[in-house]
């Protein structure tokens, strides 16, 4: 009987140091994607607000010294809010994107219709012209 | 999945250990739910304005039960939801925007576009107007200078028959009108140099027309009476003046013998344009008065037409007057007789 219990304590702590090591794995994992991501919005947008870029870089720091204190559950929250605020500079770089469009088709249109009074007024020079030269 | 996430935040933040937070902040949350609203969280970005109510709503609570650092986490989350939200809503806003403005530039690049179509139709046709009008002005051009050439040959057709004499106004007048066309030429106004070189010619065609006659007769009776001995000739616009001199002894009034050859070659010269008037002129002598001079005149001027008429020249063609010692014309010669042959006809007088 000593044996059977020993036997599934152990088959109980084996599983469960099993799983915690599978946490560990994906919250490192994790942890390097949000870099690799935060990276990149450092790399290559200058719309984003600084601040809410450090406050994500902040965040995954805490995470990651949360990590390594061995608070797996703290860990988790922190990599969360960092995550949600990386989807927030996501939106923000979609945001300008978007925006930048507008403008740039604002000033497309802008152009656009400086070009068609252009030719409405070059166009109304041609027929006077024309209408002058009939007359004689 | 996201469910579990959100159970897993919930239950860790639940366990978490207790700070202070204050209640401004909580309510900073709400205000960024109540912009995410206002800016169409609800619209375009539902879930994560699900979300964000949800972490506000924990917030609250956490904060009820006096769980700060808890309510503290859950506020920082829906901030960043909402914010989210915000930034979906904000995008969404700029794509309906940016539909518009495509419309826009659709519909102002067809207008454009129609303006070009016409634009190039208009030029075209420009410029084929443009090179009718110069083929035209080439053409116009070429006929003021040929009308130009044309009107200065009829003046100069009009001078050699001596317009200026017989029909000064006409010439005067083509003249005058020629350099109106050479101006308008050098202007560019073709039309009207030509209109006014025709009128030039018309002009000049009338005065040689009108002088041409006169001034073939004038020639011809030219040509004769300077084949008479002693005679000066004259000749004034339409008159020839003949100056005879020593047909009488100074004082005389009779014709001396050697005048005769003279007096005869005039009768046959006047014989030979029988239409023409005849004006005879005595002058006087410095030896005499001016009211014997007159006298004087009149008798030599009579006598010389009695001797013509004797040749057979009708005395209705004479006029015969006395100058007395007149200075005419720049001839100051003692008892000479001046013939003046008219040359117009005596049924126009």
């Amino acid at each position: 009987m000593r044996t059977i219990i020993v036997t599934v304590l152990f088959l109980l702590l084996s599983f469960s140091y099993s799983l915690s090591k599978e946490d560990d794995e994906e919250t490192l994992s994790k942890i390097k994607a949000l870099e690799i991501e935060l990276s990149s919005f450092e790399s290559k947008s200058t719309e984003i607000p600084t601040e809410e870029v450090n406050k994500a870089s902040k965040w995954i720091e805490e995470a990651k010294k949360s990590f390594n204190s061995g608070r797996p559950g703290f860990t988790q929250i922190i990599l969360e809010k960092a995550s949600y605020q990386v989807d927030y500079l996501n939106a923000l770089i979609e945001e300008s994107r978007v925006k930048k469009g507008v403008e740039e088709k604002k000033e497309f249109l802008k152009k656009t219709r400086s070009q068609t009074e252009e030719l409405k007024a070059i166009n109304a020079e041609v027929e006077a012209e024309i209408n002058e030269f009939e007359d004689k | 999945m996201r469910i579990f996430i959100l159970f897993i935040v919930t239950l860790t933040l639940a366990s978490a250990p207790k700070a202070a937070t204050p209640i401004k902040d909580i309510m900073s949350a709400y205000d960024l739910l109540e912009d995410a609203k206002r800016e169409g969280g609800e619209t375009y970005a539902p879930d994560v304005m699900k979300e964000a109510r949800f972490f506000y709503e924990q917030a609250e609570r956490e904060l009820k039960n006096g769980n700060d650092e808890r309510a503290e986490e859950f506020r920082l989350i829906s901030e960043i939801r909402s914010k989210t939200a915000i930034s979906i809503s904000r995008k969404k806003t700029y794509e309906n925007e940016l539909q518009v403005i495509k419309s826009q530039i659709d519909e102002t690049n067809a207008i454009k576009k129609n303006y070009e179509v016409e634009l190039r139709k208009n030029v075209t046709r420009l410029e084929e107007i443009k090179e009718k009008l110069a083929i035209s002005q080439d053409r116009m051009l070429s006929s003021a200078l040929d009308t130009l050439e044309k009107a200065s040959e009829r003046i100069n057709a009009a001078e050699d028959v001596s317009a200026e004499d017989f029909n000064p106004q006409a010439l005067d007048e083509a003249r005058q009108t020629y350099s109106m066309a050479e101006e308008n030429l050098t202007l560019g106004e073709y039309q009207k140099s030509i209109e006014l070189g025709e009128k030039a010619i018309a002009l000049a065609e009338m005065a040689y027309e009108q002088s041409k006659t006169k001034f073939e007769l004038r020639s011809g009776i030219l040509d004769k009476v300077s084949r008479i001995y002693g005679a000066k000739i004259q000749h004034v616009k339409d008159v020839v003046k003949v100056n005879l001199h020593g047909v009488f002894a100074p004082s005389g009034t009779t014709i001396l013998f050697d005048a005769f050859p003279s007096l005869d070659a005039l009768a046959g010269v006047l014989a030979g344009y029988s239409n023409l008037p005849v004006t005879i002129e005595g002058y006087g002598t410095e030896q005499k008065s001016e009211e014997e001079n007159i006298k004087l005149g009149e008798t030599q001027a009579e006598t010389v037409k009695n001797y013509l008429v004797s040749k057979g020249i009708s005395p209705q063609r004479f006029k015969v007057m006395s100058v007395g010692l007149g200075v005419k014309e720049g001839v100051n010669e003692d008892s000479r007789i001046e013939v003046i042959i008219h040359l117009f006809e005596l049924s126009n007088t």
